[in-house]
């Protein structure tokens, strides 16, 4: 009799203390798949958070598909402003009838403005709270973040999941991906660079979003952006550059168009009176995918000059971006995380209290090897 | 909780038992009396005086469970002809006169009832104080037809029937060995169900064979009408929702447990026999495993395991996972998720529970339903449950693809009293996933499997070979290997003779003989 007492005591205690209270359901949770960050009035934040709304996305059994021509498109974008991030979303909270959910943040945009003054506080934001991802895509925007969220891609039903897409065939950097870089002792962090565009070229208030730059950090602040040669330095110095074309003119008007597959970097050092050079050797392999010139590529001549001009190309495309950064103190490549790793009494010792101030004078020979091994066709060529 | 203990205790056993224990008499017409008395207002017991010049004779039996016409020829046509004898006796008329195949001589009227009851015949003769025993059972029963709830594509088709000595029979051919033992009983003291306890010797362990008669030897029932009475009398665990005893009506499937050292109970008027000892694995394994080729039965043995696993947590999974763990899913699959359930009313708890139980109703009603309206039931449901509930916004599609991907998944396992203790254990499930989300269904699976690995089962740990592990025995739990490598029977259940097979059977091509060796 006390058994089954104290049994049906624990069962009814357990139903009622516990569980089941601290549900959820779908429908009464906003699930934001985007933030943004800009700078606010004085030391403010202003936090903008990007949600799709589940009833216009088109579900079965929910009403009307999504009208993406005209008006605003299936999400919403609110904004907030607060002393910091957290603040911010607590602000937009106010403004909700569904909770805030950040468990499914994919994105998370700066603003260029906060990005020149510091973002390691927005990464620790996003770092700290329990239920955001570390590996939502880190993205600065040009000019403000809010713009970015607002965007209507046509492919995709809000911008966040353009972003995404984008992000990863990009350099893939994540929230964690940056505080790694942040604290890792002679590595500084990309992040690419964002921007509002049109499809058409010339079309300048565009709802597109375009990703063809990097924004260039020195610690945690905005250093300088680069221009499209810097950025393709940057997309072969982090082994992105595969299932992308290069493009390089062998003669002057006609090109020559390469889909890469392989890309690989090797960095090698050698001490050259106590101070460290580095040497890279770059791997690289295509398919031949335009030949505006019809060049005989299976003459080994042609090839050799093709293949030259190629690595030329490469070459100049790294050396610009590091030049550009190592001027500036920027050490973009990890040349000094590199010794941290291989050489780390000398490091501690000797080079680590001033490695930015070094950097302009570091020697970095680059080394491009070449390959076009596969052609569809290798050119019309005209009979004789 | 005790009173109710003692209550039960103090019951006295009250099971009618009328006899009359009285011998029967050289006087035939006492006879009959006594009988006539103890037969009262039973319509269908026949009582045939016959009178042979002299001799007087009564045939006793119950009409519509003997053969009257071997009656007729072989023993009231026989004794006719013998009208010029003034006495014989009952050696005699055994022996020279009744053409049946099986007589016996009886001393006791209890007999007598006792042997009408099971369908024989009894002659009683006047002057001669025994009676004779004639078999010539008869009567209707169902022929041996294709079994319904075990079908097969590859294997026998005949299935057991109502009648015992049919079944017996059945097995009998597929067995044909002198080891094969059938004992037989009879339990129900109104009923008199026949059953036959059959086993090999030397496979199944002696031990095994004891335990079952004794448990059989306990009860003391008014009627067993079905092997589900003595399976729930003699199992080991009767508090369990799991089957711990296997039933089939394949002859096939019997014959390969008896092979395997088990025992099997046939019982009279069920095609329902009943196989022991059994493990939670047997239930996942179906007949058609060993006479299809391996690669296959390999295959469909994860599928099962895994859809085992689906029909049991899946719409918990998905309660849990949708109220507790948003976080858990991709966010296209989540968005797509949300935006079918905007419009939904109720918490996926109560969503799931609505879904699952008129699942299980409209099974249920297919179930009992005359063939010919069933159909109608399942358009109706289809339609119904289906459609209607989503598109009216009752039901999301998601849940509708979570409850019908569970009932499938539950009919993919082949023992049916199986399936239908996982599908019971669904609604706990989802009880608990609506508690406590994933927390609650690790819990609930933690209770199941320490609950399945305490329990036994004749003897026999219920979750072996897993627990305890037999690295041996695993070539038949997950996999099946091919019959050329199971050169040995399992070693939980046989003990004595564990070599089922030579161990060079793998077929390969010859090597070294004269012929057929093209190297």
């Amino acid at each position: 009799m006390s058994v089954l007492r104290l049994l049906l005591t624990m069962l009814i205690s357990i139903i009622l203390l516990t569980g089941c209270w601290d549900r959820s359901e779908i429908n009464d949770i906003a699930f934001v798949v985007a933030t943004g960050v800009d700078k606010g009035e004085g030391n403010k934040y202003l936090t903008s958070v990007q949600i799709p709304l589940p009833s216009s996305m088109g579900g079965a059994g929910s009403s009307g598909g999504g009208g993406g021509t005209s008006g605003e498109g299936p999400f919403l974008v609110a904004q907030g402003l607060g002393g910091n991030e957290r603040q911010g979303i607590e602000e937009i909270q106010t403004k909700l009838s569904r909770r805030i959910y950040l468990g499914h943040r994919r994105v998370h945009i700066i603003g260029e403005s906060l990005a020149k003054q510091g973002i390691s506080k927005s990464l620790n934001a996003a770092f700290t709270h329990p239920r955001s991802r570390i590996s939502s895509f880190l993205l600065i925007s040009k000019g403000d973040a809010v713009k970015l969220l607002k965007a209507q891609p046509r492919m995709e039903q809000y911008s966040g999941e353009g972003l995404r897409e984008m992000a990863k065939i990009n350099i893939n950097m994540t929230v964690r991906d940056a505080i790694q870089d942040l604290n890792r002792e002679g590595k500084d962090m990309v992040i690419p660079l964002i921007n509002t565009t049109g499809t058409i070229v010339g079309d300048k208030n565009g709802k597109e979003v375009e990703m063809d730059e990097f924004a260039i950090f020195k610690d945690d602040k905005l250093a300088f952006t680069t221009n499209r040669k810097e950025g393709r330095g940057i997309l072969w110095l982090f082994e992105k550059m595969s299932k992308k074309p290069a493009s390089f003119s062998v003669t002057k008007n006609d090109e020559i168009s390469v889909q890469i597959f392989e890309n690989r970097i090797k960095p090698k050092m050698t001490l050259v009176n106590g101070k460290p050079t580095f040497a890279l050797s770059v791997r690289a392999a295509g398919m031949l995918f335009e030949n505006e010139e019809d060049l005989r590529i299976e003459d080994p001549k042609t090839y050799r000059v093709i293949i030259t001009k190629m690595e030329e190309n490469i070459k100049n495309e790294i050396q610009a971006i590091i030049k550009h950064a190592h001027s500036q103190g920027i050490d973009i490549f990890g040349f000094g995380w590199y010794l941290f790793r291989n050489e780390h009494q000398q490091w501690e010792h000797n080079w680590s209290k001033n490695w930015r101030s070094t950097l302009p004078d570091l020697k970095v020979t680059i080394n491009v090897d070449a390959d076009i091994q596969r052609t569809m066709n290798s050119g019309m060529v005209e009979k004789e | 909780m005790k009173k109710f203990k003692k209550l039960m205790k103090d019951k006295p056993i009250s099971l009618s038992s009328d006899k009359t224990n009285k011998e029967i008499q050289p006087d035939l017409t006492a006879n009959i009396e006594t009988l006539k008395k103890l037969f009262e207002d039973c319509s269908d017991v026949v009582f045939r005086p016959i009178i042979a010049g002299e001799l007087k004779a009564t045939f006793l039996f119950v009409d519509g469970l003997v053969d009257t016409h071997s009656i007729q020829f072989s023993g009231i046509h026989e004794i006719l002809k013998e009208n010029d004898k003034e006495y014989l006796t009952a050696d005699y008329l055994m022996k020279h006169i009744l053409s049946v195949s099986s007589v016996k001589e009886i001393s006791l009227l209890d007999e007598a009832v006792h042997n009408v009851l099971r369908g024989n015949t009894v002659l009683l003769v006047d002057r001669v104080p025994t009676g004779i025993v004639i078999d010539a059972k008869g009567g209707q029963r169902r022929g041996v037809t294709e079994p319904e709830t075990e079908s097969v594509v590859r294997g026998p088709r005949e299935g057991m029937t109502e009648s015992l000595r049919v079944n017996t029979a059945l097995v009998r051919q597929k067995i044909r060995s002198n080891r094969l033992k059938a004992i037989s009983k009879e339990i129900g003291e109104e009923t008199k169900t026949g059953i036959a306890i059959m086993y090999i010797e030397g496979l199944a362990t002696p031990e095994l064979v004891k335990e079952v008669l004794d448990r059989l030897d306990r009860i003391k029932i008014d009627g067993i009408l079905e092997s589900g009475y003595i399976e729930e009398l003699i199992e080991d665990n009767p508090w369990s929702v799991f089957p711990q005893i296997q039933n089939t009506e394949r002859p096939d499937t019997i014959a390969a447990n008896l092979l395997e050292g088990r025992v099997a109970i046939v019982i009279d008027g069920t095609p329902l026999a009943l196989i022991m000892p059994a493990t939670f694995w047997q239930f996942l394994q179906a007949s058609e495993d060993y006479y299809h080729r391996y690669h296959i039965s390999i295959f469909l043995r994860f599928l099962r395991i895994i859809f085992v696993f689906i029909a049991l947590t899946l719409p918990s999974l998905y309660v849990a996972v949708t109220t507790y763990h948003q976080e858990m899913l991709p966010t296209n699959l989540l968005f797509s998720i949300a935006s079918s359930r905007e419009a939904i009313p109720f918490p996926a708890f109560v969503e799931a529970l609505i879904m699952e139980i008129s699942f299980e109703a409209l099974r249920e009603a297919g179930v009992r339903l005359p063939k010919i309206v069933g159909q109608a039931v399942s358009i109706l449901g289809a339609l119904v449950i289906g459609q209607a509930a989503v598109e009216a916004g009752i039901v999301s599609a998601p849940m509708v693809i979570v409850v019908s991907l569970t009932g499938i998944a539950s009919f993919t396992i082949p023992r049916f009293n199986m399936a239908i203790s996982i599908r019971l254990l669904r609604f706990p499930f989802i009880a608990l996933a609506g508690m406590f989300g994933l927390f609650g269904i690790v819990l609930g699976l933690l209770l199941i499997v320490t609950h399945l690995c305490k329990m036994r089962s004749f003897g026999i740990p219920y979750f072996s070979p897993i627990a305890p592990l037999s690295v041996k025995a695993l070539k038949d739990v997950f996999i099946r290997v091919p019959w050329w490598a199971m050169n040995e029977r399992p070693e939980q259940t046989v003990k004595l003779d564990v070599t089922r097979q030579a161990d060079d059977l793998k077929p390969t091509p010859r090597q070294g003989s004269e012929e057929g060796n093209p190297s």
